[in-house]
Parts: C-alpha cells; sequence; structure tokens
C-alpha cells in the first residue's frame, strides 16, 4: 500500500473527527428523532442515554468515549427532515418490516451506499446485483441523483433506501442497525458491547464508497468500522486506512464474502417431498422398485473436496442406466460421487459431510438409505419412481440438501451417480484407499491423550434411547465418525447430534467406565441406560443402534467372541445369521454379551480390553479377515500373538458350533485357557 | 414464593394473549405450563386449554365440519364468535387455509380477517399462516402486524421453515408453535434454532406433530412422554408447553365412511379420544374441528 496515500485518507480522518467535536461542543437545539421509542438510537444503544438536548448530547458524547457515530447521530438529529423522495430518519414501524424481512431471511444482507460515482452506470449495475443477491441497500449522497439520472427505480419496495442528498445522511444506517438489535436481538440500551457483537455477528452489513465525501463525512463512514462493517472503496477514491479497495464489478461479491454473506435456496427442484418426516419411513422389498448395494451389487458413496475450478455447482451427472432402463425389482450398483468447493472447506470436514447422505436421502418420500461408505443400501420406491423420480433427483437432492446445511462450508457442489458397473467397480478401490486413510489419520490418538470424547445421536430417529459415545480409540458403530469427525461435527453444528462429553472420573479404568460419560448417557438416553463400559462386551456394553458394520457375540462354549459383519450372508457358528442377530440387539438396548462395532475397532488396543482383547476372537467370516489382513496381522504381532491370525477360525474351517470346537482345540486357540467369560 | 420461584418448574410458564393491562385487547389471557411433573400425577399446575379451529377457505375443511357449522364457514369472524360463546372453546385457532391456493397473493386479506377475527373475539388467539416458503414472508409479517401487542401464538415453525414465524414473532410480540416430526431431538433443535434467532425461550410452544388414534397417534404419544421427561430431568431446551392438533382425525376411512345419520357422533368419538390422550400425554393446548368436541372436552377436564 502507498503510504502517502495511507497518510491522506488517515489526515482527512483526523481533521473530520476534529471538525465533528468542535461542532458537537457549540451544537445548540433540539436533536431529536420522529416516531420512535429509541430516541437517537445509535447513542441509546451504545450509552443508555436518551438524549433530549444539546447538553445531553455532550453528555451521551462524552460517555461514549467521544465515538463519532453518537456525535454524527446527534448533530443529524438537530438538522431535521428531509423532503421526498429521500426518506431521512425511518420510524420505528417501517423499521419493523424492515428487521423482519433480516430475520425472516428474505433480506439476507445489508448495504450501505455512499459518495458520488463517476459513472452512473457503475453505481446502477451495482445496485441491480445489490438486488437480485436479497440484499437491502441504504443511499446516501450524490449516488441517489446518479441513480435517479440513470433511470434506477428506488425505494423501499425496490430495495433501494435514499437516505439523503449528503452522505452524511448515512447515519441513518446505522441508527436502523441500532434500532435492529435493539428489538430483534434482545440488546440492552447501554450495553455497548452487546451491540458491538450484534452488529459484528448478526447484522451482515458492509459500505461501499464512492469518491466525494467531506472530512467528516470520511471521519463518519470510517468510524462504521466499529459496527464490524468492512469499508469497500470504488473507482479508485480512497486508499488507506483499513479502507478495501476494489473494482466496481466485484464490490458486492467482496461485500458478501467478507461478511460470509451468501444466498440461500428453499425448494428443491424434484419430484417427491423432502423431509425429516419421511426419515424413519423404510421401503419394504413389495414397494421397492429398484435397489442398490445392499449385498447384491457393489455400491459405495464418497464425498470430496476440490478445487473450486473443477465443480460446476449444483451439476448432477448420470453415468450408466436411469431407473426408467430397468425393469421393477432390479438391483443396480451405485457410486454416489459428491464434490465439494469451498474456502473454509476442508478434507477433515469430508467424512462427517459424506455421514449426512445416509440422513439426506432418508428424507426423500421414496428414497431410503441405510449404512456408509462402501456399504450402503440405497432404493427407490414404486410409488416415487411412478411419480417420476428418477436416480438423477438424488442427486439434485444431494446437492441442495448439503449446501443448505452446511452454507458455510459449500460454496459448490456437483454430484456424480454412476449406475454402470464396470465404472463403479473401478472406483471402488479408489474409494477405499480414501476410507483407509481417514481411518489412519486417528490411528495414532489414545483415549488416555483426550479429557472429551464426543456423543453421536444422528441415530435417535430409528433407535430413540441409543447413544454413540466416540472415543479416539473406538469409532462410532457405523465405522463412519471418528472422534475427530465428531469433533469437527460440533464445531461446523454446534447444535448437532455430536456433543462433547467430558469423561468425568474413571470409576473402572479396565472396563472404560467414566463418570462424566454416565451423566451424559443417562441424560441422552431419556434415562433408559444409566451405566456404559466404553471397552467391555459384558458388563454395561454400549447399546446400538442399528447400523453396526459387524457384531461381536460371545460364545459361550469356546469362552470366545465371534465378529459377523454386516456383508456376510450366511450363518455364524451361534447358528444365527447377521441380520437374526442384528434384530436381537439393535433398537438402543444394553444386550449384555452382544456389541455393534466398527470394523476398525477390532484392531483397537481398547478393544474388549474387559475381557482379555483380541486373544478373545474365535471366528471371523474369510471376507471380514481377508478386509483386516494386513493390519489384523500387524495388530496381533503387537499384541504379542502374531500366531493368532491363522488360529481365528472362519465359516470355511468352523461353519457350526461343533466345527468351531474342533478347530479351536486343534490350533490351541489362547481363549479356551483365558478366564472364563461368564 | 419459593414453592411456585420459577426455577423449580420442570415447564416454563408461557403466557397466551394479552389483556388491555398487558398491551392487548383480550379480555382475559392464559398461562399454560408451570408444571412440575407429569401430566395428571397430582403436579399440575398450568391449565389445559381446548382450541376451536377455524378457517378462512373452506374448501379443504372436512365435511363433517361444514355440514355441521352449516353457513359459519363462509364467515370468519362468526364462526371464531360462535366457537367462543356458542361451543364454549377457550380459544380459536384461525387456519389461513385460502394461501394454500395456487398462486396466492391476497395479503391484504389476511391482515383484515385478523383484525375482524380479532375483534369478533375476547379470549387469546392461535393464528396458523402458510405453509409455502413463496409466501411465508408475507402472510406471517401481514398478521403479526394486524395482531400487534396481542400476543398471538402464529404457527408453525418447522426446522427448514422458521424463520418468517420467529420474525413476526419477534417483531410484533407474538409466540410461535414449533413442531418437529415426531421426534425428540428434533424438536429440541428447532428450539435451539429458534433461541438462536432470538426468540425468547418462553414464548415457544412445541407442537410433536400427531396422527388419528390408532394411525400413528402412539408415536406421538411416546415423544410426548419424552419430551416432558427430559423436561422433568432438567433439559432447558425441552421446558416448553405442548400443543397437539389432530388434524387427520377427521379424515380417516372411519369418519368418512360413516353412516351419514352417524356421521356426527363418530367424528367427535374420534377427535375427542385422540385429543383427550394428547392431553394425558403432557399437551396444555389441544385442537379440534367439530364443535361438538370441545363441549365434550370441557365436560370431561371438568370433572
Amino acid at each position: 500500500m502507498n503510504e502517502i496515500e495511507t497518510d491522506l485518507l488517515d489526515a482527512a480522518i483526523e481533521r473530520g473527527r476534529i471538525r465533528l467535536d468542535a461542532r458537537l461542543q457549540t451544537l445548540s437545539g433540539k436533536p431529536e428523532y420522529p416516531d420512535t421509542a429509541y430516541a437517537l438510537p445509535v447513542t441509546y444503544a451504545l450509552t443508555g442515554i436518551a438524549v433530549r438536548d444539546a447538553e445531553g448530547a455532550r453528555e451521551a458524547y462524552r460517555q461514549s468515549g467521544n465515538n463519532l457515530l453518537v456525535a454524527c447521530e446527534c448533530l443529524m438529529a438537530a438538522e431535521g427532515a428531509v423532503e421526498p423522495p429521500y426518506t431521512g430518519f425511518i420510524p420505528d414501524t417501517v423499521l419493523r418490516q424492515l428487521g423482519y424481512t433480516l430475520v425472516d431471511g428474505s433480506v439476507i444482507g445489508l448495504g450501505l451506499i455512499v459518495g458520488r460515482p463517476e459513472s452512473p452506470d457503475a453505481a446502477a449495475a451495482i445496485c441491480r446485483e445489490m438486488q437480485e443477491k436479497y440484499l437491502l441497500t441504504f443511499l446516501a449522497g450524490g449516488v441517489v441523483e446518479a441513480l435517479s439520472g440513470a433511470g434506477v427505480r428506488l425505494g423501499l419496495e425496490y430495495r433501494l433506501v435514499p437516505l439523503g442528498p449528503e452522505s452524511a445522511r448515512g447515519i441513518h444506517f446505522a441508527d436502523i442497525l441500532a434500532r435492529i438489535a435493539m428489538m430483534f436481538g434482545g440488546v440492552k440500551p447501554g450495553d455497548a458491547s452487546a451491540l458491538l457483537v450484534y452488529a459484528a455477528e448478526r447484522a451482515k452489513a458492509f459500505v461501499i464508497v464512492f469518491p466525494g465525501l467531506t472530512d467528516e463525512e470520511i471521519a463518519f463512514v470510517d468510524s462504521l468500522r466499529a459496527l464490524g462493517m468492512p469499508i469497500l472503496t470504488v473507482d479508485g477514491g480512497y486508499r488507506g486506512g483499513e479502507w478495501i479497495p476494489v473494482a466496481s464489478g466485484e464490490a458486492v461479491q467482496k461485500g458478501m464474502d467478507l461478511r460470509g454473506i451468501r444466498v440461500t435456496i428453499t425448494a428443491i427442484p424434484i419430484p417427491m417431498a423432502c423431509s425429516p418426516a419421511f426419515e424413519g419411513k423404510s421401503i419394504r422389498k413389495e414397494e421397492m422398485y429398484v435397489e442398490f448395494g445392499g449385498g447384491r451389487t457393489p455400491a459405495f458413496e464418497l464425498l470430496r473436496t476440490r478445487p473450486r475450478e473443477e465443480v460446476e455447482d449444483g451439476k448432477v451427472t448420470v453415468i450408466g442406466p436411469e431407473v426408467d432402463d430397468v425393469p421393477a425389482g432390479s438391483a443396480l450398483p451405485l457410486a454416489i460421487l459428491v464434490d465439494v468447493a469451498g474456502e473454509r472447506m476442508k478434507p477433515d470436514y469430508e467424512p462427517v459431510l459424506e455421514r449426512r447422505i445416509h440422513t439426506f436421502i432418508n428424507y426423500g418420500e421414496g428414497s431410503w438409505h441405510v449404512a456408509q461408505r462402501d456399504l450402503i443400501w440405497v432404493r427407490l420406491s414404486k410409488d416415487a419412481v411412478a411419480k417420476g423420480v428418477r436416480i438423477r433427483d438424488i442427486g439434485t437432492l444431494l446437492a441442495h440438501k448439503l449446501k443448505m446445511e452446511f452454507p458455510d462450508h459449500i460454496e459448490a457442489i456437483q454430484v456424480t451417480l454412476v449406475t454402470d458397473r464396470a465404472k463403479v467397480e473401478e472406483l471402488l478401490p479408489q474409494a477405499r484407499e480414501i476410507y483407509k486413510r481417514r481411518d489412519e489419520r486417528i490411528a495414532g490418538m489414545k483415549d488416555d491423550d483426550v479429557e472429551v470424547f464426543y456423543s453421536c445421536t444422528l441415530c435417535q430417529t430409528f433407535a430413540p434411547n441409543h447413544v454413540c459415545i466416540i472415543t479416539p480409540e473406538r469409532p462410532a458403530l457405523c465405522g463412519a465418525i471418528t472422534w475427530l469427525d465428531a469433533r469437527i461435527a460440533h464445531e461446523i453444528t454446534p447444535s448437532g447430534a455430536n456433543q462433547p462429553v467430558e469423561k468425568g472420573e474413571v470409576i473402572e479404568a479396565l472396563r472404560g467406565e467414566f463418570a462424566g460419560v454416565n451423566r451424559f448417557v443417562k441424560k441422552t438416553s431419556h434415562g433408559e441406560t444409566e451405566r456404559v463400559s466404553l471397552y467391555s462386551i459384558i458388563d454395561y456394553p454400549m447399546t446400538a443402534c442399528g447400523c453396526f458394520e459387524c457384531i461381536a457375540a460371545i460364545v459361550p462354549e469356546v469362552n470366545g467372541v465371534l465378529i459377523v459383519n454386516r456383508d456376510y450372508r450366511g450363518e455364524t457358528p451361534l447358528g444365527m445369521t447377521f441380520s437374526t442377530l442384528a434384530g436381537t440387539i439393535g433398537g438402543g438396548a444394553q444386550t449384555p454379551g452382544f456389541l455393534g462395532i466398527a470394523k476398525s475397532y477390532i484392531l483397537s488396543e481398547r478393544f474388549l480390553q474387559a475381557e482379555g482383547g483380541i486373544a478373545r476372537v474365535v471366528w471371523m467370516p474369510t471376507s471380514l479377515r481377508e478386509e483386516l489382513g494386513d493390519r489384523l496381522r500387524e495388530r496381533l504381532a503387537a499384541a504379542g500373538i502374531p500366531e493368532m491370525y491363522e488360529k481365528i477360525a472362519d465359516e470355511v474351517t468352523a461353519p457350526t458350533i461343533e466345527d468351531l470346537i474342533a478347530f479351536l482345540e486343534r490350533v490351541e486357540h489362547p481363549a479356551l485357557a483365558m478366564k472364563p467369560l461368564i | 414464593m419459593s414453592e411456585n420461584s420459577p426455577d423449580k418448574l420442570a415447564i416454563r410458564e408461557v403466557r397466551l394473549g394479552a389483556t388491555r393491562a398487558e398491551g392487548g385487547t383480550r379480555e382475559v389471557s392464559y398461562v399454560i405450563g408451570g408444571d412440575r411433573g407429569l401430566p395428571f400425577c397430582g403436579n399440575d399446575a398450568g391449565r389445559r386449554l381446548v382450541a376451536l379451529e377455524i378457517c378462512d377457505d373452506p374448501a379443504i375443511w372436512p365435511p363433517v365440519v361444514r355440514n355441521y357449522v352449516g353457513d359459519l364457514v363462509n364467515n370468519p369472524e362468526d364462526w371464531a364468535q360462535a366457537a367462543e360463546r356458542r361451543y364454549g372453546a377457550d380459544l380459536v385457532r384461525l387456519n389461513f387455509t385460502s394461501t394454500k391456493k395456487r398462486g396466492f397473493n391476497a395479503f391484504a386479506d389476511i391482515a383484515s380477517t385478523t383484525e375482524r377475527v380479532l375483534e369478533a373475539t375476547t379470549r387469546p388467539l392461535i393464528i396458523e399462516g402458510s405453509n409455502d416458503p413463496q409466501v411465508d414472508s408475507e402472510v406471517f409479517r401481514r398478521c403479526g402486524e394486524a395482531g400487534e401487542g396481542e400476543r398471538l401464538l402464529l404457527g408453525t415453525a418447522e426446522a427448514d421453515r422458521y424463520r418468517s414465524v420467529a420474525a413476526a414473532a419477534l417483531a410484533y410480540g407474538h409466540l410461535v408453535i414449533a413442531q418437529s416430526p415426531i421426534d425428540v431431538n428434533l424438536a429440541k433443535q428447532l428450539n435451539i434454532l429458534l433461541r438462536e434467532t432470538g426468540v425468547p425461550e418462553d414464548r415457544i410452544v412445541i407442537d410433536p406433530y400427531t396422527g388419528a388414534l390408532g394411525y400413528g397417534f402412539e408415536y406421538s404419544y411416546s415423544v410426548m412422554e419424552r419430551i416432558r421427561l427430559a423436561a422433568i430431568a432438567g433439559d432447558d431446551d425441552l421446558a416448553m408447553p405442548m400443543i397437539s392438533a389432530p388434524t387427520d382425525t377427521l379424515s380417516i376411512r372411519e369418519v368418512r365412511e360413516a353412516a351419514p345419520e352417524e356421521q356426527d357422533a363418530m367424528a367427535v368419538a374420534w377427535e375427542f379420544y385422540t385429543a383427550y390422550s394428547a392431553f394425558v400425554a403432557g399437551a396444555s393446548v389441544v385442537c379440534v374441528r367439530h364443535p361438538l368436541t370441545v363441549e365434550r372436552l370441557k365436560k370431561v377436564l371438568e370433572a
């Protein structure tokens, strides 16, 4: 920045300040505004003083610590009204309507434009953009005349409000903000810091400055920065201080970016209702037109952050057959690829946003989704397809809902739905590679290193009393949310389903029972569950919703534990399939001897710590053992039992309980010699 | 004082309506909530209110009610007056069904109907505005403005469209019905969203949403019970009184297909048992549509 110019602006501000100060000291007459219960609103909000006369004005100015906004307001109030078309001071009744549109969201931000533009067309273009972006614009100074001359219609109904012929009339913009803060924001008169917080965080406003201001006006505009408003200067008029020079074509976007103002969408253009009301409803086989995944076909979902230029906002692509290309009752492969871009989007957030795919697809009246990652199972109902719902609409739904839910993080989003088998199979290994990397990120963290765990109650729509407690060494039982993910989810949505849980006092270390966790679970399970051990399958085990990747169950005959994963469709040596077992343990009940778990928890040092850990595992399907593969070998080696890998039975070596007993005795499985489980 | 000190109350007190002394024009205002425990367990402090629902466009109103009330359906203020004086309702819930018409834009009528119904009644008023994002902003502003100072109970805020209702409540001093789809956590989340918008907690009434008895009411019952239990256990974000409007009751098959001479009795029976169950589950206000249901509910409440 040019130092001489900086000096120039600073000098002008200082000259203006001195002038305003002097004028206030000699102010006479009655500073007052008509039709308001807030006296001189900025002054009232900052100091609590309802100014009635010049003496009061000086007292308030003094008490505000010589705040220039107070000086400007008092001086303006003493000057009286302006002639139409100018509005001058806006009465409370009109202001209430303005505030309404701001709370209501039909106006998403406020702008003040002051000065005299060199080109009326540039000013008109700025105003048009403000209108298109649902911003309410106030105008003060020569800009009003310039716009009228260019044929721009002004007035509240056009969301372009001409405050007055001099830029100094822009002070009404500050009194509007102050009154909105007091009327709608619960800001008490005299609570200056509450006003500043409200102005900075809630009333999203910015100022655009054209040239032609007096020194006093420059000082006034500069003092608006205290209310959190960035000052954008166009036409190269002013440089220096904290003012931000921009090209006039970029001013509105820059102002919106600086204040985090985003245009939001309300209706989703798909032929299907979309609401949490439909979330708990499943689509049975007879009602289903087409399904994806669920063991019948390969399917997965993946959300990735991309550079902004690679994401075409709102674009939905379907690669492969659409639903009308297949008969009712079909199964198609599916890859749901969601690409997002945004300045505040971090790769760390990906799993959190990805997990919302589950929620949002279930919002659709005729769409249904369970599980996560490469285990997903999605259905579209016959009714929905008859109404015209296509796979493409799932993409549109996801693009809209994600953007609505995470407006601060997603600037652009595109969704690709692949139903072409070869292509899905080609993409699947890449997705698995990403899932693995996400799991590794948390690998080094230990439960003892943190004071706070996180909860997850996303599934309470299905299982009303279930609470997941997520620790660094025990991810959510769906496998989709790690401790890091939960922490980030809490950061993004503080009132959402992931809340911090203080560990509190240790009640029993081996079993992993903590006073803070118990307190939290009791409250959040609505009194249903009073105690939870984080590392035990027998004493107060964690409850389960229904989304678990695997089920661990004790096999009393062999003093061990078997693990069965969701994609294994055969029977276990317990004589039950995964789905039969799932039916007995889900729904938020505490079932000693059974546990819903994530695959990665099997590899945790905390896995069944109370019962002796990984050495208890006597059986798992080959598919699961192969998937865990080298990671399982490493874990066993670290536990000092590398030979265990070969000692875990599977559906081939031990399909029944008799086979299992024989197998374990033959390989001398360590569980046989451990302390009795029951 | 200590007995009644608010910090011992499980459920916040909420005042509906405003008398002249309170800045409105109602002859009475009601306080609901203030409970310390489960309903009907000897701890009930707040009152139970029965609202009769009326509307400004009867085209989609249940035929059984239209037949019963006759010409009143074409005149909201007479209907509202009859609700209070003839049928004995504690208050009226005015539904702006006209806003459901495609391309609705008669916003001035919203304001004038609100004013006329306020004029015709002496008790607090519940207003159900639009439920279409296209017109919400204008509809809620008009009815909010027309009823300024009256502490109207405005419905309905939902998680993805609560801003207009909240804005009207904030701008003109009204209360908000916060409706969630039979889900205790979403009820809580919506209350938090409303709080963040600036709506004070003592101006929120929870509507956990319901179907008719035998048509899903049991889900609502258990959610209402859970909301109340959570509040008793100290969850501040759920410590609001509840309202229940089992509006589907009159469109179920049993009522629609009843023999003409049995229609009224059938409608009243279904409405009565659903609405009374909602009281048992913890509702402070129930909204019904058949005038005879009002009488029957009032009688049981007095017993």
